[in-house]
């Protein structure tokens, strides 16, 4: 390639669209050219003036707002029904399993939107809403299957389980607490503090910042409450109900797709997987006081996530919203104003590519900004653990449920032989936009 | 992505609107300057989408979103409302989400900045830098939506980015002197 084509084409690097052959000529001649590579650095500098230096997201009450709209005038779905696809035969199966167990409780499965089980279920949910709207505090104690290490995004079926806790005062602000063996998040109202002791890493960000990711929609249940409320109208799932002493029982049973949790799972290895549901209601306090999720894949059931209780209005002391450090540790504030030209205006997947890239060389320093929300602690390990590794392949990336960044499947050959494969959390809901290592690794 | 969102499988609109929404209120935004008139805009196109009884023979929802938002955007125009309104009348309460008494403030200097900036290329190259650069959009996507060969396309982000780059250097030049 010579300086006029190279001139001529460069505006089309960054787009998804360009030929990848193109794209790496392109790239090969900036390299090596400085008259092309201030040319390109000089459009790179009107793409970036033009960036919002903030980031502009739609505000969070325009979901809800069309959800309740659709709700109000019940259409969500309508036009599903008359296109519905005939049952999968894991689903005939666990009804076939309900048919037994119906003799000795009330179990009636749902195949119509007017069903009685739908409406009941229906019921149930927005009783739920109504009743959580009045509690004042909650803690919820779960299990999932993760690492108790990684973030809170990670959710995988043969990872073991892992206890985790949620603590959360609803008045004016929010104050909340997650927790898990490997890592804490708290919020006070005004910042949110993560502090992974393994790698004494102690952040602070504002109030808005993303670290306790997917466990974000733990904090607003009745979030999940108004979609599996929606979930009991939908054709395509089948529902059960059930009462038991002080317990309502709720059953959903549906594909690997268009419900809270598994939106992220759908993405990754068990996207042919359907789900089962359950969850109990206080029969009096109408309030939800379990969820249990199995992933249903052949005749196999794995229990992947569960609440084992929820206690509401309870105590809880103020101290639970801070955290105690170390001596030696401070909390470091997060740089939201990273400057970097090779990790902007780049699809995600290209940002996973040159992390790899450079993790292969053993040449992190290359990578800084992408990694500058991680401590020197933190990187040491990383760079001891993966620097020389083997890239053997890297997918295409995705977005998942609240999540603000995307996540890139990957597959690697760490130095002692060990081939791991999981998925990169790279966000770029920063000032300048530049991708930056959220977790997954 | 996109097959995920396709009609047949589409079970849940709030997996839709969640994937969509944050890009279709920017799309709004660049083009209206009004957050308020944003919103607005993005949950009439998102009810009417999912009201619309051909929706299951949708092939291609983003690019029927997009051009939705475009169409609602070009009527916002043609009633002449304000392009930007003042910034005393941004409500905070859309603006939750940033928790930052600023946000409405930073809004109204993301606007009038990049609007200042691409009022100095014609109209129509401006579009589709704004697509490009603001909505992320890929040539290809950025065609369908015009209805414009990819070729004219590219020619006009060529042709807008290099008038820029050229003004850029001017006032850098400028400042030197």
């Amino acid at each position: 390639m010579n300086c006029n084509d190279c001139k001529n084409e460069m505006y089309q690097l960054g787009d998804a669209t360009t030929d990848p052959l193109l794209a790496a000529a392109l790239e090969q001649h900036i390299a090596i050219c400085p008259s092309c590579a201030a040319e390109y650095s000089s459009m790179q500098a009107v793409l970036n003036t033009l960036q919002p230096k903030t980031v502009i997201n739609a505000p969070l009450s325009l979901r809800q707002n069309i959800i309740s709209q659709l709700s109000k005038n019940d259409i969500v779905m309508e036009t599903t029904i008359k296109k519905r696809n005939p049952l999968s035969p894991v689903i005939k199966r666990v009804l076939a399993a309900a048919a037994v167990i119906a003799a000795v409780i009330l179990v009636i499965p749902f195949f119509n939107k007017k069903g009685s089980a739908g409406n009941a279920a229906t019921n149930y949910f927005q009783n739920a809403i109504d009743a959580t709207a009045m509690v004042k505090n909650m803690v919820i104690h779960f299990s999932m299957r993760t690492d108790e290490k990684d973030n809170f995004e990670l959710i995988g079926k043969d990872l073991p389980m892992v206890n985790h806790t949620v603590t959360e005062i609803f008045a004016r602000p929010e104050k909340w607490r997650v927790e898990k063996p490997g890592r804490i998040v708290v919020c006070d109202g005004s910042n949110q503090y993560l502090w992974v002791p393994a790698v004494q890493q102690a952040s602070k960000g504002p109030a808005s910042a993303g670290f306790v990711e997917w466990c974000k929609i733990l904090l607003d249940p009745s979030s999940i409450l108004m979609k599996e409320k929606e979930e009991t109208k939908a054709a395509g799932s089948a529902i059960t109900y059930k009462e038991e002493g002080d317990k309502q029982y709720v059953t959903i049973v549906s594909k690997a797709k268009g419900n809270f949790l598994n939106d992220y799972l759908k993405n990754s290895s068990v996207n042919t997987s359907d789900n089962r549901r359950e969850y109990v209601f206080d029969r009096h306090s109408k309030l939800l006081k379990g969820l249990k999720i199995w992933l249903l894949e052949g005749k196999t059931e794995t229990l992947i996530f569960t609440i084992d209780n929820v206690d509401y209005d309870t105590t809880i002391g103020e101290s639970v919203f801070s955290i105690s450090l170390p001596a030696a540790v401070q909390w470091q504030t997060i740089n939201t104003d990273i400057v970097s030209e090779n990790f902007s205006n780049i699809s995600s997947k290209r940002a996973a590519e040159l992390i790899f890239d450079a993790l292969a060389k053993k040449d992190v320093e290359s990578t800084k900004a992408a990694w500058s929300q991680f401590s020197n602690f933190t990187m040491s390990s990383i760079e001891n653990k993966y620097g020389g590794l083997q890239v053997l392949k890297i997918g295409e990336s995705f977005k998942s449920g609240e999540y603000p960044g995307e996540f890139v499947p990957y597959e690697i050959k760490l130095p002692d032989g060990t081939v791991k494969k999981a998925k990169l959390a790279l966000r770029n809901d920063n000032k300048n936009k530049v991708w930056m290592v959220d977790g997954g690794i | 992505m996109e097959k995920e969102y396709n009609s047949n499988g589409l079970q849940d609109a709030g997996q839709l609107i969640t994937a969509f929404q944050d890009q279709l209120f920017r799309f709004a935004f660049f083009r209206t300057g009004s957050p308020a008139d944003a919103q607005d805009i993005v949950q009439d196109v998102f009810v009417k989408f999912f009201k619309n009884p051909q929706r299951p023979y949708i092939n291609n929802i983003k690019h029927y979103l997009f051009k939705s938002i475009a169409n609602a955007c070009a009527g916002y125009q043609s009633k002449k409302k304000p392009l930007f309104e003042s910034v005393d009348n941004i409500s905070d309460s859309i603006f939750l989400q940033d928790k930052d008494a600023s946000a409405p403030l930073l809004l109204a200097e993301a606007y009038q900045r990049t609007e200042s900036i691409l009022q100095k290329v014609p109209a129509e190259q401006a579009e589709v830098i704004r697509l490009r650069v603001l909505d992320n959009l890929d040539f290809t996507e950025i065609a369908e939506l015009l209805q414009l060969p990819v070729t004219t396309v590219k020619s006009r982000f060529k042709y807008g980015i290099d008038k820029l780059k050229q003004l850029l250097h001017l006032k850098k030049a400028l400042y030197e002197l």
